[in-house]
C-alpha cells in the first residue's frame, strides 16, 4: 500500500498554512469575552476564591468527581494574592485581545484561568470551560501576528507565514469545537424532554435560566418544539455541516443565530461569543478580507 | 554543509517534528473524543493513560448543556439558630434562601455563577454537609445551628399549561422540599464525606 497519500492528506490537514487574519479575529473575540467573563465575577473573588468564602482551599481538589480531579492544585497562592491576580486576569485578557503579549502573556493567562476553576469548579460557567480549552490551544499559535495594537508603532510591514505549531492548533481549534457540538447533542439524546421536543419549554419557563417573562411560549407550542428539534440537530450534525463547503456558510449562520439567541434569552453572553469565535476559523481569508475587514491594523 | 545539504537536514527533522507531532495529535484527540463519555468501555480501558493529562489541562468535562434533560427551579431555604450551650435562644432565628432571589429571575452574571454553584452543591448532599453549611455559617456570626432544605420547583409539561391556560405558569409549578438537614456551626467539617 502506497502510504503517501494517506501521509499528504494528513500533512495537509494538520500542518498546511492558515490564516493569521483568520486567527486574530478569533483571538479577539475569545480574549474579550473571557474577560468580560472574568470581570463580571471580579468583584466576588473573596467570596469564591479565598478561605473566607464558599470553599476552603483545602477542599478545593476534593469538589471534583474523582474521575475530573487534577493531579496537583495550581491556585497554590495566598490569599492576599487573589484579587491582585484576577485583576491581572481581567486586564490581561483584554491586552491579548488586542495583540499585546503573544504567546507569553497567552500562557500565563491560561495558567492563572486554570488556577481559578481549580479553586472552585463548582462556578465554573460552560463558558470558563470552554474558554479555558481554546486559550490552551491558542497558546501555541501566532494569535498576536495580525491585528495588533502594536503593529500601528511598526514602520514596516512584514508579512509573515504561519508556522508549523499555529497551523496544528488552528486546526486543533477547529476540530475541539466539533467535538464539542457533537457531543452536546448526543448528550441531549439521552433526555426524554429532547425527544419529545418540549425540552426548551422547560428553559423558557425556568426564571432561574432565562432574563425576561419567556411564559408566552404556552401560546406558541410549535416554536417550542421546532426550535428544540433545531437544537439537537444542529449540534449533531455541525462536524458534518461544517465541513462540507456548500454547507458551511450556512451552518455558521444558523450558529451565530442559536448562539444570540441564547444570549439575548439566557443571558450568558460570555459562553454565546465563546461558541461564535472559532467560526471565524472555518472561513477564508479572502472572504474575511472582503467581507469583514478593511483594517490598516492587518 | 552546502545549501542542498542544509535544505535536506532542515527538510528532514521537519518531518521528523511532524511525526512527534503527529503522535501527540492522534493521543489528544482521541482523549477529547472519548472523555466527554468516561464512563463508556474506551473511557474505563484508557483511563490511567487519558485522566492525569486530560485532568491537568482541564480537557475532561462532559458537555451536557441543558441535559439530559433541562434543571428545573430550585434553590436553598435555611434558618441560622443563635443558641447558647442550654440550647436557650440568644436572639431569634434568621429565614433565607440561597440564592437569595429564590425562584425569580437574576441577570447579574456574578450571581448567577452562585446560582450555579448551588445546582452542582445540590447533586450531592455531601456536599452540602461538608462545603455549603459551615459556609453560611461563617457568614452569620455567632450562628450555633443551621438548618437546610432544597427546594425543588418542577415547571409544569407544555401539555398541561396549554390545557390549563387560564392559570399561570408559576401557579402550575409544583413545590418539593426535602426533609433537610441539620448542622453543628461548631463540630469540624468531616472532609471524608466529600
Amino acid at each position: 500500500m502506497n502510504m503517501s497519500k494517506p501521509w499528504q492528506w494528513w500533512d495537509e490537514f494538520w500542518f498546511s498554512s492558515r490564516s493569521l487574519l483568520n486567527l486574530a479575529i478569533f483571538r479577539i473575540i475569545l480574549m474579550a469575552a473571557m474577560g468580560c467573563l472574568y470581570f463580571g465575577r471580579l468583584f466576588d473573588v473573596a467570596k469564591y476564591y479565598t478561605e473566607a468564602g464558599l470553599l476552603p482551599k483545602a477542599l478545593a481538589l476534593q469538589m471534583f468527581p474523582e474521575f475530573y480531579r487534577p493531579l496537583f492544585l495550581v491556585a497554590s497562592w495566598p490569599d492576599s494574592w487573589v484579587f491582585p491576580l484576577h485583576l491581572f486576569l481581567v486586564v490581561g485578557s483584554f491586552a491579548l485581545a488586542a495583540g499585546i503579549g503573544g504567546r507569553v502573556l497567552n500562557t500565563v493567562l491560561w495558567i492563572l484561568h486554570i488556577g481559578f476553576l481549580q479553586r472552585n469548579y463548582s462556578l465554573a460557567f460552560g463558558g470558563d470551560l470552554i474558554g479555558g480549552i481554546f486559550m490552551m490551544c491558542m497558546m501555541g499559535t501566532q494569535s498576536c501576528a495580525r491585528l495588533s495594537v502594536l503593529n500601528l508603532f511598526k514602520k514596516s510591514t512584514v508579512t509573515v507565514k504561519s508556522d508549523l505549531l499555529t497551523n496544528l492548533f488552528y486546526r486543533l481549534i477547529q476540530v475541539q469545537l466539533c467535538v464539542i457540538y457533537a457531543w452536546t447533542g448526543f448528550e441531549k439524546l439521552k433526555g426524554a424532554s429532547w425527544w419529545d421536543g418540549t425540552a426548551l419549554w422547560t428553559v423558557f419557563a425556568n426564571p432561574q435560566m432565562v432574563i425576561f417573562d419567556m411564559t408566552w411560549m404556552r401560546h406558541v407550542p410549535l416554536l417550542v418544539v421546532g426550535l428544540s428539534i433545531f437544537t439537537v440537530l444542529f449540534e449533531i450534525y455541525f462536524p458534518l455541516m461544517v465541513t462540507n463547503q456548500r454547507l458551511r456558510k450556512f451552518t455558521l449562520m444558523m450558529g451565530v443565530g442559536l448562539h444570540m439567541g441564547i444570549g439575548f434569552l439566557v443571558a450568558i453572553w460570555g459562553f454565546s461569543f465563546v461558541m461564535m469565535a472559532p467560526y471565524i476559523l472555518f472561513m477564508s481569508e479572502e472572504w474575511t478580507n472582503k467581507h469583514l475587514l478593511k483594517f490598516k491594523l492587518a | 554543509m552546502g545549501i542542498t545539504e542544509k535544505h535536506q537536514s532542515n527538510t528532514k527533522a521537519r518531518l521528523g517534528l511532524k511525526l512527534i507531532l503527529s503522535v501527540w495529535i492522534i493521543y489528544h484527540v482521541f482523549c477529547i473524543v472519548v472523555l466527554p463519555d468516561g464512563s463508556s468501555f474506551l473511557g474505563r480501558y484508557f483511563e490511567p493513560v487519558m485522566l492525569p493529562y486530560a485532568n491537568t489541562l482541564g480537557i475532561n468535562t462532559t458537555w451536557n448543556f441543558y441535559s439530559p434533560d433541562p434543571a428545573n427551579t430550585m434553590y436553598f431555604s435555611y434558618s441560622v439558630h443563635f443558641e447558647n450551650d442550654q440550647g436557650e435562644e440568644l436572639k431569634p432565628s434568621i429565614q433565607e434562601y440561597l440564592p437569595p432571589e429564590k425562584d425569580q429571575i437574576v441577570t447579574d452574571s456574578s450571581k448567577r455563577r452562585l446560582l450555579y454553584a448551588m445546582r452542582f452543591l445540590a447533586l450531592d448532599p455531601h456536599r452540602l454537609q461538608v462545603l455549603m453549611a459551615p459556609w453560611i455559617c461563617r457568614e452569620y456570626e455567632g450562628a450555633t445551628r443551621i438548618y437546610i432544605s432544597h427546594v425543588v420547583e418542577r415547571i409544569p409539561s407544555l401539555d398541561e399549561v396549554m390545557s390549563r391556560e387560564n392559570e399561570s405558569v408559576a401557579d402550575l409549578r409544583v413545590k418539593e422540599k426535602s426533609p433537610g438537614m441539620q448542622y453543628n456551626c461548631k463540630s469540624k467539617p468531616d472532609e471524608v464525606l466529600l
